[in-house]
């Protein structure tokens, strides 16, 4: 039960949406894409948000579209992370969106609601981030593509009325082998998922012209693709052990401790996963 | 299919209703003259309420009423009366309910319960049972020594302190128990509060008719002990109270207690009687109504080289939260049940229940014995370890026999006790037992196997009772009516399969009345405690009995001979010498009409009831007494396979053998005790309230608050031993809650196995786990 009223918009355009979004806050009304839904809604419920419209932008076709083309796969920011497990184009966002939440709401949790998401885990970038995906996004000045190093910083770094419109991956990307790990409170989580929950730890790491590349959720605040983490995974001659005990001094900012886990359990499944990662990607 | 009587698995009779989706529960009645209610609740665990402004909530349109605690300034609780329904003075729990608002919808009011701003002053918090304890730690109530004791005599509260139970069983020598004792272990246990999670979170409709009656719908296991409550609090006659239980989506026990009902009809009264429905959210479910306690446990047992157990002392202290509700009388149950199914000559135990500022607590399913098994189950399983020992093996060793003593100095005998030795011994087939505790499998991995035995009683009011109506109709088919509420198990399935077994007729010719109405249903005393077959049964069997004296008489003038002469069975009174002389029910039962048409007779109305006789309140000094009539008893084990690399495991197989005296529905008891089991797993390997330091809840909502989910249930294994208790309905026990109880203590003997190190404190979490591991330098 959402405890206030607020307006309800379900344009057919892109263009439609962001101008609607614009016209709004000339008027002084704060409004929210509206994709799943499930965060806007479950967050209103305990007025944790409260919006005064949504812009519903599930019936925008283009948002709506896979599409392969021009060596890239375009993935609308509407598509429901059970509709993306159900193509299976690009397996390693299969495994990073298929654990996420159970598959009922995954009916509905949409891609674009899960890298906007406020709560914090956004496991879907782990896979974006790894392959060096593009984002799409519109606004009412336009369209612009950025890859999404340029972008994702900790959160997706949108501007005021900025929609994602989808993502674009390089096909070489789609097939490259891959380690995707997650670990709950309660264990780990197999493929397909056999358990729910908030990360503890969850990573994607794919072998990439040659090298490892590799993403975190759970493990800080936030979820982060280092460059020095990598780096420490690429070295040559340099003992499995000592790699994670550096990768782990470097990792972007102090290992969370919250409800869900200990820093201490956590950085405890850090390295047990970079040990896996190591030894099935090396 | 055989649909006569007992030990068949006939469908539970709601069960199509339930699978369409049309059985109704009590949030599904809408009415068009119905209000709605929205709680505004505690932000602060302990807090000085300064002031409470209503102004802004008061200014959304719709707004009928706002409730708060100074306008009703009563003061009460089953026990002691240490709770008023909307906090006065302070508050002393998060979540606890401060206002309610109520409103054109459920919209308007909880808008407007957004809008009630509490000003609070806060106040050091009691985080824990063992802070409680602490002579210098904050009270939680200060006017403990006036409050009014409901119980006398069962309740001992310390004044000046937060201890609001201690309850003593002293039994043998424990001086000689030590001096007998070779191999000595103690150890220590702590245990969460968790919740109930019932699928239907609590929820309650009230109104005042025009003529003073009122009128209470609510989701409860408890309708009668409703309408006791509220015409106490209240000061009504009780018959100007009537309260209805439809179908219930899930009680273990969190809807025994009378919570919102309160509310609900503090907030029809606002509103000149008009019918008011409060629903509680899940968050609210889980912080403002009852949950499960939590427990602080040191035990150390005794016992010879052999395995003989010697001597045993017990300290049980148990976080009841901020009220008492049901605590006090958990605490009870606890140490009467303090030494388990175990032969124990020389204990002593002390069993306390202290105020925290937590959320308050009430039964939840086996009513406090899941919780003190697993500190005595833990200890046996070190005491075995200690012994060089077969766990299963001490247990067997140990296990109580007729003729022994239970802690409270209940003589045993093959009917109030059963036989857990069969149990063991079937338990040891079940699970294979005999294959190792603890597997190597290679890879890291380590299959391991743990136990635990388990026992209670119920703790009922020595004055309990039950009584049933059955009435015939027109087709020859029967009417069932009881005071016991449908909150899942199949009770009243049972129930008539008791009624067709002593009738011998097909059980789908017998309609159980579902909905409890105290103004037309016959009493029973509250749908807890396992008892709902025990005490409901023979009621049943007692009302069988006259209606079946009444269809005799009238089918003797029938058939012309005196009633000794005649047997009923099939619907039909026979002749005993030849059943092919008989006349139908049907022509009997509403009046028999002669061929020349006069009539004689009536509609035949068979009524029977139970009280349950021998109870007596525990000595306060040495805890002599009898809480409840029987015992059920049963073994238990679970199965893991642990990665001993990253401390995951899976449970793989669980299994109960349970003495259920005599099982009445195979598969209805199967899925009862499975229902338990899966519970049990859920508490044992990841359930618990956390609070901040502040003592605020920190996952009240099932995002992270983890159940067991389909998918991770293990291979349930449930067998029974038919040892039958002469008293029940055709010598069944209650078995209802029983699943649960060794289920937490016998994963974390698997797991402490596996892991070879000692997990005494749940939720056994991969982390928990690791750290113990770490703890223990591994
Ligand atoms: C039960 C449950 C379990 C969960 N478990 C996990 C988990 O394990 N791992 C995990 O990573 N997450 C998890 N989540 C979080 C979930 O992925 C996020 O809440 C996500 O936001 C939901 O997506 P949605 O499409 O429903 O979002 P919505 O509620 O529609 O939107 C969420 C936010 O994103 C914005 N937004 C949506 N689409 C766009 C767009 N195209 N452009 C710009 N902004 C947009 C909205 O304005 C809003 O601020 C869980 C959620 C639930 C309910």
């Amino acid at each position: 039960m959402i405890p206030f009223d607020f307006e309800y918009y379900r344009p057919e355009t892109a263009t439609e949406a962001v101008t609607l979004y614009t016209d709004l806050a000339g008027r002084g009304k704060n409004a929210r894409y509206f994709g799943g839904g499930t965060e806007i809604i479950s967050f209103c419920r305990l007025y944790q948000l409260y919006p005064h419209a949504v812009i519903d932008i599930k019936g925008i076709p283009e948002l709506n579209t896979f599409e392969q083309k021009n060596g890239k796969l375009f993935i609308g920011a509407a598509k429901t992370l059970s509709q993306i497990q159900e193509s299976n184009l690009f397996p390693l966002l299969n495994y990073c969106g298929g654990r996420v939440a159970d598959h009922t709401i995954r009916n509905k949790i949409t891609l674009g609601g899960n890298l906007c998401a406020m709560i914090p885990y956004r496991e879907t970038s782990l896979a974006l981030l790894v392959s060096e995906a593009e984002l799409v996004i519109q606004n009412r000045k336009g369209k612009k593509i950025l890859p999404i190093s340029e972008i994702f910083h900790e959160s997706l770094r949108l501007e005021d009325g900025d929609l994602l419109m989808g993502v674009h991956i390089r096909e070489e990307c789609l097939g490259a082998p891959f380690v995707c790990l997650k670990k709950t409170s309660d264990g780990n989580v197999g493929y397909p998922q056999d358990r729910v929950g908030y990360p503890v730890v969850s990573v994607a790491a794919m072998r990439a012209d040659n090298k490892i590349q590799a993403a975190f959720s759970g493990v800080c605040i936030f979820p982060f693709r280092s460059r020095t983490v990598e780096e420490v995974f690429n070295k040559s001659n340099l003992p499995r052990e000592e790699k994670i005990r550096q990768a782990v001094e470097v990792i972007p900012a102090a290992i969370h401790d919250d409800m869900i886990s200990s820093a201490g359990y956590r950085e405890f499944v850090l390295k047990s996963m970079m040990a896996e990662i190591l030894e099935r990607l090396e | 299919m055989n649909t006569v009587g007992i030990g068949i698995s006939i469908p539970k009779k709601e069960s199509n209703d339930k699978v369409t989706g049309r059985a109704k529960y009590n949030t599904d009645h809408i009415r068009p003259e119905l209000l709605h209610a929205w709680m505004v609740t505690s932000i602060y665990a302990h807090a000085r309420i300064k002031s409470i402004d209503l102004a802004k909530a008061y200014k959304i349109t719709g707004v009928r009423a706002i409730v708060t605690g100074d306008s009703c300034p009563i003061l009460c609780g089953p026990a002691i009366e240490d709770w008023s329904p909307l906090a006065r003075g302070k508050v002393r729990y998060f979540g606890e309910p401060i206002a309610v608002v109520v409103g054109d919808s459920e919209a308007i009011a909880k808008e407007a319960a957004g809008l009630v701003q509490v000003e609070y002053e806060p106040l050091p918090v009691v985080n824990s049972p063992a802070q409680a304890f602490q002579a210098d730690s904050p009270k939680v109530h200060e006017d403990l020594a006036i409050y009014e004791i409901v119980q006398a005599g069962t309740i001992f509260p310390q004044p000046g302190t937060n201890i609001l139970q201690h309850v003593k069983v002293k039994k043998g020598d424990l001086q000689k128990g030590w001096q007998e004792s070779e191999v000595v272990v103690e150890a220590s246990y702590s245990l969460p509060q968790a919740n109930h999670i019932a699928m239907e979170p609590r929820n309650a409709r009230a109104e005042i008719k025009p003529d003073g009656q009122v009128i209470i719908d609510s989701s409860t296991q408890g309708p009668f002990n409703i309408q006791k409550f509220i015409s106490k609090y209240f000061k009504l006659d009780n018959s100007k109270v009537t309260v209805r239980a439809p179908l219930v989506g899930g009680g273990f026990g969190g809807k025994t207690t009378v919570h919102v009902e309160f509310i609900a009809y503090l907030a029809s009264r606002a509103v000149g009687g008009r019918p008011v429905k409060l629903v509680e959210s899940r968050e609210q479910d889980m912080t403002s109504s009852p949950c499960m306690l939590g427990l602080q446990a040191s035990i150390k047992l005794g016992a010879a080289k052999d395995g003989t157990l010697k001597a045993g002392e017990f300290t049980l202290i148990t976080d009841v939260g901020a009220y008492c509700d049901s605590g006090s009388e958990m605490a009870r149950g606890m140490a009467a049940d303090c030494s388990g199914p175990y032969r124990l000559d020389n204990l002593h135990c002390d069993a306390y229940s202290v105020y925290t500022n937590h959320t308050f607590v009430t039964a939840f399913r086996s009513f406090s014995r899941l919780s003190s098994t697993f500190a005595l189950e833990r200890t046996m399983d070190k005491l075995a370890f200690a012994l060089g020992m077969d766990p299963l093996e001490l247990r067997k060793k140990n296990a109580l026999r007729p003729g022994d003593t239970s802690p409270t100095m209940v003589r045993l005998n093959k009917n109030n006790f059963g036989n857990l030795e069969a149990c063991l011994e079937k338990l040891k087939t079940l699970i294979n037992w005999d294959e190792g505790v603890r597997v190597e499998l290679g890879n890291g991995k380590v299959r391991a196997k743990g136990a635990a035995c388990l026992w209670k009683t119920s703790s009922s009011s020595p004055n309990a009772h039950s009584s049933a109506i059955i009435i015939i109709n027109d087709d020859g088919t029967l009417n069932l009516s009881v005071g016991a509420v449908e909150i899942g198990p199949g009770s009243k399935t049972c129930l008539a399969q008791i009624l067709a077994e002593k009738l011998r007729m097909d059980v789908n010719k017998i309609h159980v009345i579902m909905e409890v109405d105290t103004s037309a249903s016959p009493h029973h005393w509250k749908t807890v405690a396992s008892m709902t077959n025990y005490m409901v049964g023979n009621a049943v069997l007692e009302a069988a009995r006259d209606f079946i004296r009444q269809l005799k008489t009238i089918g003797g003038i029938v058939l012309k001979c005196p009633a000794e002469m005649l047997e009923v069975g099939s619907g039909r009174v026979y002749l005993r010498e030849d059943p092919e002389i008989f006349v139908d029910i049907k022509e009997i039962g509403s009046g028999y009409q002669y061929p020349e048409g006069n009539a004689i007779g009536g509609q035949i109305i068979g009524r029977g009831n139970f009280i349950m006789p021998h109870l007596l309140p525990m000595d306060p000094s040495t805890g002599r007494g009898r809480l409840g009539p029987a015992w059920a008893v049963g073994a238990q084990a679970v199965e893991v396979e642990f990665n001993q690399r990253d401390f995951s495991y899976k449970i793989v197989r669980a299994a109960t053998v349970m003495d259920a005296g005599k099982v009445l529905n195979p598969k209805g008891a199967r899925g009862v005790v499975m229902g338990g089991m899966s519970m049990g797993l859920g508490y044992g390997s990841r359930e618990a309230a956390k609070y901040s330091t502040g003592g605020q809840r920190e996952n009240p909502q099932l995002r992270t608050y983890h159940l067991l989910r389909l998918g991770e249930n293990p291979q349930y294994l449930v067998e029974f031993v038919e040892t039958p208790d002469i008293n029940g309905p055709y010598g069944m026990r209650g078995i209802a809650e029983h699943g649960i109880i060794g289920i937490p203590a016998a994963l974390a003997n698997a797991l402490s196995a596996a892991a070879q190190a000692d997990l005494d404190c749940p939720p056994l979490t991969p982390q928990a786990i690791w750290q113990a591991c770490k703890g223990a330098g591994k």
